[in-house]
């Protein structure tokens, strides 16, 4: 803390011309700041209390941010009672340089892409320095630094475990309007947690990615392609004779990822293609992308495009796809454009799946066939998914009413259990004993032994999975009145299931997921193994899910919503903890008015219900707070391709106040 | 009970400083450094050489952003003889950002659209929050701020509008 805080009044006493002081005395700068507070507490114990205040300083070529976090604890991650950000900035002619922490987007993320997002909990940004250079045309970029990123386990809220980077990194930018070429290089040590918090189990990495990026700008369309080489390897010390301590690299794993993006354009309309074919590291589908175990693959500061669509309805968000940017390729094609009457229409569809097809030889050995060509493929080895959504939205009725209807569905293989196609034996095994007794309701079988096996052969074809798929319907409308009034309605429905497909020649005692089938030995047909899988994965019955959202409100004043959100199933079961007047009220009931009811149990029928009223008020133009209360479903939450499993919030309330100056 | 009354406290002290604040300027907006979505760069500043500016922060998966876009376009074309520009900072990450110039043609907006997928622009202005519009004098000061958008408020954003630009002349 003191040497951040030496850094910056040493450049504020170098800077300060006239009188060093002036520095403290806030007309020296110009200045702005914003605060953000959200406080929650509910019956289940989901209590939280996050609070951020941001300060900006400038003077003529000199900026400075700061950012203090009270935090305890927040709703995701650590408790923090500091100062969680701050940077320096100083600009002369080509040159700036940057100390503190520092965020970068080099391309389309492939290399480094640096973000901030505490809606998930994620920020991937390095502490330490950045000098640029910047003439007419060409931009040189030198960075190093630390990022440590944390990373949930078990717990829906404190992370388990913590990978630290040390990076160095530099970016050359050339542009020839209108063309932009970048070069990027990315060094990284890296210290990955293998077991969670406490547990000293970790293992050294060095990463290195070595990257390219070329866009053109044309009138009816434009391009970007980018391409990277990434290896690491695994660092491990000894000490010579002479005493000194010598780094052994051990080459760990070598991929590559290529990003291709063109628009064109037609008068008002616009056809968007994406692809992209990333391939770090080609894990098993049983392993995923599961980090913790699986190391020396994309890192942290890669963020990449996802090529499915960023929804921002709650549900679609629940049912979206969880990018796998180790191993994954696809495209995406959107196409939009403008109709008389001010009306817009979206149509998108992605496919997208694995680099590979995937057989199971036995239920941990899997071996992998690569997809011919660079398109998707639909077999369910490789975990395919498919998703097409359109939107139609627009003003109608003197520009008072504002639509939006859409239509998404999309179909995924999550999960792959067990896929054996080939030849392979059954067993039959005779058992021989000398005496048997009946006692009770059975026969008891005395001195029994395996006597001999017999083996049959069969052509086998075993295949379990994991099948998902949902269909959404949103709906909002919006209608403005002439006094500044505005009500609004939203209305969704969606159904949706994950289930288990099952399909092959087992049968009988031989099922799909405990299967005792003999694999044979590849190299040695002789010897046979009898192994089991593991059990069926979780799955989630028809679902249908709704929501009604109602609105009203005054223009710069406040707003009122009700937003009432029910299922036929949970995808994971709560329970709800106490029923609430709000409940009472939405539901009519009067018993709970007039004491008949009690409180401390929520009744049958607000089970698979949630009900929640925000109030939110506009203090000023430059403050708003808002109040909500009742009970939120959790779930899959979805930002930015990263998924997760938020607790819910029940019978709770909820303040947040966010201002600007 | 304990965590409610620090958050009281904090919140009335955030209150008393914020009102103290409402009629003083935030001072300059330092000069930053635009790059345009047709690959060109710009400087708000140079920007401000013709008249005053409006920036504001919207993201493609954003709503009520979009929603005061329509405005905002309209608003840019019926003052732009008069100096004005509207400057949307677009927030998406790497990861969606490839869709920014298509949502933009398909809706035939003429304003400026800059993008700033590190959040640079929006955390030194501190425009995390989406919408937020931010009204810039000639001189490079900020006239007027606003956060988040409710139909209706496009009255008011107007009316700034035509206050910048009547003080203009």
């Amino acid at each position: 803390m003191s040497r951040k805080i030496y850094i910056y009044v040493l450049a504020s006493f170098i800077y300060a011309e006239e009188n060093p002081f002036s520095v403290f005395d806030l007309d020296f700068w110009n200045y702005n700041a914003g605060i953000v507070m959200n406080f929650g507490d509910s019956y289940d114990d989901f209590t939280y209390m996050e609070n951020r205040m941001d300060l900006n300083f400038f003077k003529n070529n000199f900026s400075a941010w700061l950012q203090y976090e009270y935090s305890n604890p927040p709703e995701l991650g650590f408790p923090i009672k500091d100062l969680r950000k701050y940077r320096v900035e100083y600009a002369s002619g080509p040159w700036s340089i940057k100390f503190g922490d520092i965020y970068e987007v080099w391309g389309r993320g492939l290399v480094l892409a640096q973000l901030d997002d505490q809606g998930i909990d994620f920020d991937n940004s390095s502490r330490g320095y950045l000098i640029n250079y910047q003439a007419d045309r060409i931009s040189v970029t030198q960075m190093s630094g630390e990022t440590v990123n944390a990373q949930l386990g078990s717990d829906l809220r404190y992370p388990e475990f913590e990978f630290t980077h040390n990076i160095d990194a530099t970016n050359i930018n050339f542009d020839a309007y209108p063309f932009s070429y970048g070069l990027s290089f990315l060094q990284s040590n890296e210290l990955h947690q293998l077991k969670p918090l406490g547990v000293m189990d970790t293992v050294d990495i060095n990463h290195r990615l070595h990257g390219a990026y070329i866009s053109w700008f044309g009138s009816s369309m434009d391009i970007f392609a980018e391409y990277v080489d990434k290896q690491s390897k695994e660092r491990t010390f000894q000490t010579n004779f002479s005493g000194q301590e010598i780094e052994i690299l051990t080459p760990l794993k070598r991929g590559s990822a290529f990003y291709f993006n063109s628009n064109f354009y037609l008068g008002n309309w616009s056809l968007f293609f994406e692809y992209k074919k990333y391939s770090f590291d080609r894990l098993s589908p049983v392993d995923t992308d599961y980090i913790i175990n699986n190391y020396g693959n994309r890192i942290d500061y890669q963020v990449m495009p996802i090529l499915y669509r960023e929804q921002n309805h709650s549900f679609l968000g629940r049912a979206a796809h969880q990018t796998n940017a180790n191993d994954e390729r696809g495209y995406q094609i959107e196409l939009s454009g403008g109709l008389p009457n001010g009306f817009q229409i979206v149509s998108q569809y992605s496919h997208l799946s694995r680099n590979d097809t995937w057989t199971s030889e036995s239920p941990i050995e899997w071996t992998r066939k690569k997809i011919s060509g660079y398109l998707p493929t639909d077999n369910f080895s490789a975990l395919p998914y498919k998703e097409f959504y359109t939107e139609l939205n627009g003003y109608v009725f003197d520009n008072k009413l504002q639509f939006r209807t859409a239509f998404g569905t999309n179909k995924e293989v999550p999960k792959i259990n067990r896929y054996f196609e080939g030849f392979s034996r059954s067993i039959t095994e005779n058992w021989q004993y000398t005496d048997s007794l009946w006692y009770g309701d059975d026969w008891f079988y005395l001195d029994s032994q395996l006597v001999s096996i017999d083996t049959m052969s069969n052509q086998i074809e075993t295949m379990l999975y994991q099948e998902s798929k949902s269909f959404t319907i949103p709906l909002d409308f919006t209608y403005s009145l002439n006094n500044g009034y505005s009500v609004g309605l939203g209305f969704a429905y969606q159904e949706r299931y994950k289930e288990n497909v099952k399909r092959g020649n087992a049968g009988g005692f031989y099922n799909y997921a405990d299967s005792t089938w003999i694999v044979n030995d590849i190299n040695n047909p002789d010897v046979f193994d009898n192994q089991t899988t593991s059990n069926y994965p979780n799955e989630i019955p028809f679902q249908i899910n709704r929501m009604v959202s109602v609105s009203v409100g005054k223009a710069s004043k406040w707003a009122i919503t009700l937003n009432y959100d029910w299922t036929n199933v949970q995808e994971i079961v709560t329970t709800d903890p106490k029923y609430n007047p709000l409940e009472a009220l939405v539901y009519g009931d009067i018993k709970y008015f007039t004491g008949d009811r009690e409180k401390n149990s929520a009744p049958s029928f607000t089970k698979n219900k949630w009900v929640a009223l925000e109030f939110s008020y506009n203090l000023s133009s430059t403050q708003r707070i808002s109040f909500l209360y009742g009970s939120i479903q959790g779930g899959l939450v979805c930002s930015n391709g990263i998924c997760r499993i938020l607790q819910p919030f029940n019978d709770g309330l909820k303040l947040s106040y966010s201002a600007i100056f | 009970m304990k965590k409610i009354k620090i958050f009281t406290l904090i919140f009335l002290l955030n209150i008393i400083v914020v009102f103290g604040q409402e009629n003083i300027s935030s001072g300059k907006i330092p000069n930053i450094d635009l790059k345009l979505l047709n690959g060109k760069k710009t400087t708000l500043y140079k920007l401000l050489k013709s008249g005053p500016v409006l920036l504001d922060f919207w993201a493609t998966w954003c709503k009520p952003c979009k929603q005061v876009m329509k405005h905002l376009n309209e608003y840019h074309n019926e003052f732009k003889d008069q100096g004005f520009k509207v400057v949307m900072i677009n927030q998406d990450t790497p990861r969606s950002l490839g869709k920014v110039k298509a949502y933009i043609n398909s809706k035939g907006y003429d304003f400026l659209v800059s993008i700033d997928p590190n959040q640079q622009i929006s955390k030194k202005l501190n425009g995390q929050i989406m919408p937020n519009l931010i009204l810039i004098n000639q001189d490079g000061t900020a006239r007027w701020r606003h956060q988040g958008y409710m139909p209706g408020e496009e009255v008011e954003i107007k009316e700034q509008i035509k206050g910048i630009l009547s003080s203009k002349k």
